[in-house]
């Protein structure tokens, strides 16, 4: 699919420099008016990035543009029926922006739409009509015989069709893209529902009889030339109906022909109206390569749901980096692609396996949990005694029996403290110049506090031990501070239990820092007691 | 939790002990020069109140503001110590618990605005609505509006510093006690 897609983006670069060829090197006067759909262009590429969810309707508009100047520009015809084809390039623009949002958001929305935009742009063609190349005149009508004799459709949906068809012949079938100076051939094929061959010669033949069925519906439509209102409307009942048949199909193909079918369908269904179903289509077979076919099995069978199931799959693709580096084209694409290689590595394995859901949402879900699960590992090495439960509650139960204590401590620490410090007043602010001045000095030594509190924290002697040794140490306490602190030695006994098994651990810690805060003989705290003053152990109390 | 914060390593840990601990003390200095001996069991209980706040504003603030937990200590810290600006002016104990209420009843309300915007995210949590999970809410300081990714992440951090703070409090206790 990758050399495909090369292939493909070179074509639409080799559709680009025969556009800008064709502007330079004629000087025709329909200059004026293909600038003007070029600025249009540009326009809608750059106002593309900034919805991102709509980065997949860019290269739709970026291809449909592409293609289209050049089918015009290559056309010996004059400079009156190409204005007004400009004319209908810039309706089209502004209907491929309103269908593809319309798209999104239901089946029957795009169909007021493109009444709406299609109307002037038929008139416009039909005024232009009375310039019929001969070629397009040649080969149409062999065909076309039942088609109303009005030229100025005629040419229309050569044209239209044209871009449609070529583009679906550009984005699948590598080599047959012509240059586009044979383009009228690729509208009397797509007249003639010759692209189906095109198709099927590319090893789409799973496009069942049902997309087949869908095309010639819609020239047929096309053809009746009673309006765009009616013709519309049933394009896009049998957009959604392909849409359907794609769901149902789906149970049944697997997901490659069954993307295809809905894209064939989908394109027939909008052939003659422009090249954005075609190119949704694409993105939709691009998505569905890309994940299991399960999704198909699994999506929702109703239209709306159809569609939101499309936009996720649209969505998907933005998160897949081959699909959205290979649907944008030129200068857009790198920047895409680049942005989606970052992504690439946060995304590419998280691959459903077979017999999981391959939704958006529940890949994200499943994201989700893992990341929620790595960091349960991390909080079990955390937590002390953890490491050998399994089972999330559990070990939530664990950590939050952790914190608690935790945090009962510092409530009893606090507590003590309290009560302990009135008597120490000068000792602390002694204690806190000399913490400064070893701070100020850039040592990383703890405390500088007396050698004696190594005696309390060997890592034999248990909390309790040292609680009540703590306790009993508070000789100037008055009763009353006594009681409160007994009662918290209650609340505290309550929790030991689970944290008494673990906190060897700990103290190891501790008696690490103790002993480098004290023990001159360690190096570190030899050099971070060597700033303080030499009198500074001694006048500890 | 982040690599780049706090690998693993001895050092950081003890590097947020160290800053802890000046902080700490100087926080206990100022209450001592504040009030001196207290004798009544009441004020011993809102001594010790001031010095649990104390510490846990010292963590927070030796955090700063990367975490979580600690930006909501802080907030909280920091209403808390402007409410009593007002309030030891006023010298009343009881409305000192009354502007306590005022400020969860406030942090309550940001709470509820803050998870209104995403709603959606949260009707997906396995872990949302099981008891163990509110549990941890409520015990990790500003985690009411985390998802539960971001709860393991703060949690651990959290775990971390709290087990530093207790370790440093528990030499402050024994230093002082034994001498």
């Amino acid at each position: 699919m990758a050399g495909e897609d090369e292939i493909e983006g070179g074509n639409r670069d080799e559709e680009q420099v025969h556009f800008h060829s064709a502007n330079l090197s004629s000087d025709w006067p329909f200059n004026g008016p293909n600038d003007l759909t070029n600025t249009s262009m540009s326009m809608i590429t750059s106002s593309n990035p900034m919805n991102n969810t709509s980065c997949s309707s860019a290269p739709m508009i970026d291809s449909f543009c592409h293609t289209a100047p050049t089918v015009w520009d290559h056309h010996p015809t004059n400079s009156q029926n190409l204005g007004a084809f400009c004319d209908m390039n810039l309706q089209n623009n502004a209907a491929t922006s309103s269908s593809s949002l319309g798209f999104r958001k239901g089946n029957l929305v795009p169909a007021r739409n493109l009444d709406m935009c299609w109307a002037p742009a038929n008139s416009a063609i039909k005024r232009g009509g009375m310039f019929l190349p001969p070629a397009a005149s040649n080969i149409l009508p062999h065909s076309l015989s039942q088609f109303p004799a009005d030229s100025g459709f005629i040419e229309r949906a050569a044209r239209l069709s044209s871009f449609s068809a070529g583009n679906f012949e550009d984005m699948i079938n590598p080599f047959g893209s012509v240059p586009e100076s044979s383009l009228s051939p690729y509208s009397s094929r797509a007249m003639q529902g010759q692209p189906q061959d095109g198709f099927v010669g590319n090893g789409f033949k799973s496009a069942s009889a049902q997309g087949s069925k869908d095309m010639p519906l819609v020239v047929d439509c096309g053809g009746a030339n009673d309006g765009s209102q009616s013709k519309n409307e049933r394009q896009s009942e049998s957009f959604v109906r392909s849409v359907h048949e794609a769901k149902q199909g789906g149970s049944g193909f697997s997901g490659n022909n069954v993307a295809s079918e809905a894209e064939f369908s989908e394109g027939g269904g909008g052939q003659d109206d422009n090249s954005n179903e075609g190119l949704d289509s694409k993105k939709r077979r691009r998505g569905d390569q890309d994940t299991d076919y399960n999704q198909v099995k699994r999506s929702p069978q109703t239209p709306s749901e159809a569609t939101k199931n499309n936009t996720e799959v649209q969505q998907k693709g933005d998160n897949n980096p081959n699909s959205v580096a290979n649907k944008s084209s030129g200068k857009h694409g790198k920047q895409v692609s680049q942005s989606s290689d970052i992504q690439k590595e946060e995304y590419i394995h998280v691959r459903a396996r077979r017999g999981q859901a391959t939704n958006s949402h529940s890949l994200a879900e499943r994201v989700r949990r893992e990341k929620i699960s790595e960091r349960m590992k991390f909080l079990q090495d955390l937590v002390p005694g953890c490491s050998k439960v399994t089972g999330k509650a559990v070990m939530l139960d664990e950590i939050i029996n952790y914190v608690q204590s935790l945090q009962r401590q510092v409530e009893f620490l606090s507590m003590k403290l309290a009560t302990v410090n009135p008597r120490m007043d000068f000792n602390i602010e002694g204690l806190l110049a000399k913490d400064m001045l070893e701070s100020r000095g850039g040592s990383s030594g703890t405390l500088g506090f007396g050698p004696d509190m190594a005696m309390p924290y060997t890592p034999n002697s248990s909390q309790m031990a040292i609680m009540q040794g703590g306790l009993s140490g508070l000789g100037s306490s008055s009763d009353a501070v006594r009681r409160t602190i007994n009662s918290h030695l209650m609340a505290v006994g309550g929790y030991k239990d689970p944290t008494s098994q673990v906190p060897s651990s700990w103290d190891d810690e501790l008696h690490n820092i103790v002993q480098m805060g004290l023990n001159p003989s360690t190096p570190i705290s030899s050099q971070n007691l060597g700033s303080t003053p030499p009198g500074h152990l001694k006048a500890e109390p | 939790m982040s690599p780049s914060q706090q690998p693993s390593s001895h050092n950081p840990t003890c590097l947020i002990k160290n800053r802890f601990a000046h902080r700490f003390v100087r926080a206990l200095n100022n209450l001592n020069i504040k009030n001196r001996s207290p004798h009544d069991e009441n004020q011993i209980y809102r001594r010790s109140h001031r010095v649990k706040i104390a510490a846990y504003a010292a963590m927070a603030s030796v955090v700063g503001s990367k975490r979580a937990w600690s930006r909501a200590v802080l907030w909280k810290v920091r209403n808390r110590s402007r409410n009593q600006g007002l309030l030891v002016s006023s010298r009343r104990k009881r409305v000192d618990c009354k502007s306590k209420t005022s400020n969860d009843h406030h942090a309550k309300v940001s709470v509820v605005r803050r998870r209104n915007p995403n709603p959606k995210r949260e009707d997906l949590d396995p872990f949302r609505y099981s008891g163990q999970e509110l549990k941890l809410r409520k015990l990790v300081p500003g985690a009411a509006t985390m998802d539960s990714c971001c709860l393991m992440d703060e949690t651990a951090d959290y775990i971390k510093c709290l087990a530093a703070q207790v370790e440093v409090m528990k030499t402050l206790v024994d230093f002082y006690t034994t001498t």
